[in-house]
């Protein structure tokens, strides 16, 4: 078997649930405007969506300067069944790196803060959950 | 206030996107008022206006600038660029538009198939 030595670039703890913690990495945001999003974000790491950065509809109005059109927007399967979201580009900033990506919300609703795995895919993350530490490589 | 003569299934329907929204009834009120008066950011018309632009002209521009970024705001065609770098300057110099239709040409379109969010739930607090 072939070892691998990874550095550590930066861990935060994980944020308290009501049964366990869950991981969150912190993130600036850019709209396609290059203006930065007024706050810096932790937010929570969720494999279970398969899109990029969800954000709460007051948050996605920031990036609207880029949305993309209209057919592009995407539908979800859910358990409550199909969530369609709008979609808009933009730049992430995870530890000095940026990334573009897609930001979304939901078309009805207020959205929720979440980092899908169409973003996660651009990083290597580390669960380290004895420790409730979310750690960037 | 009393408001009469409303239709019942609007009203119906407008109650329950509300609770939907995890919004009272009347901060729900208030900002379909925002809206009617385009006090909020988002209007349906500069969406609107942007998306049928986009209709009329996407199948050419694809043809001519495929893998190149349209850009599209107020209903009129910014122009297109090689790329998001681009995109961002022109945006920059136009420091009044607040909303824009950008689409990467021949790339930009409906998926194929459909994306999952496990579990997923929009609910009305914040994760």
């Amino acid at each position: 078997m072939v070892g691998r030595v990874y550095r550590v670039e930066k861990c935060l703890s994980y944020e308290k649930g009501v049964l366990s913690g869950y991981p969150v990495l912190e993130v600036k945001l850019y709209n396609l405007r290059m203006e930065e999003f007024p706050q810096t974000l932790k937010i929570p790491v969720d494999t279970g969506f398969e899109g990029s950065i969800m954000l709460l509809d007051e948050d996605y109005e920031f990036f609207v300067i880029g949305e993309l059109p209209r057919e592009a927007w995407r539908t979800y399967r859910t358990l409550v069944g199909p969530v369609t979201m709008r979609v808009a580009r933009g730049f992430a900033e995870i530890d000095g790196r940026t990334f573009e990506t897609f930001i979304e919300s939901p078309l009805a609703g207020k959205g929720k803060r979440l980092l899908g795995r169409e973003f996660l895919n651009k990083l290597v993350v580390v669960l380290d959950g004895p420790k409730g530490l979310c750690c960037t490589l | 206030m009393v408001i009469k003569k409303v239709d019942e299934k609007k009203l119906r329907e407008f109650k329950a996107e509300a609770i939907r929204r995890g919004l009272t009834f009347s901060k729900a009120f208030e900002k379909a008022i925002d809206l009617w008066l385009k006090r909020g950011e988002t209007t349906v018309e500069a969406v609107d206006i942007n998306n049928k632009l986009y209709e009329e002209v996407k199948d050419e521009l694809a043809r001519k600038y495929r893998g190149k970024y349209v850009v599209i705001a107020e209903g009129r065609l910014l122009g297109v660029y090689d790329s998001l770098k681009e995109v961002s300057k022109v945006l920059k110099e136009n420091p009044r538009i607040r909303r824009a239709l950008v689409a990467k040409l021949g790339v930009d379109g409906p998926l194929r198939g459909e994306p999952e969010w496990w579990g997923g739930s929009i609910g009305s607090r914040s994760a």
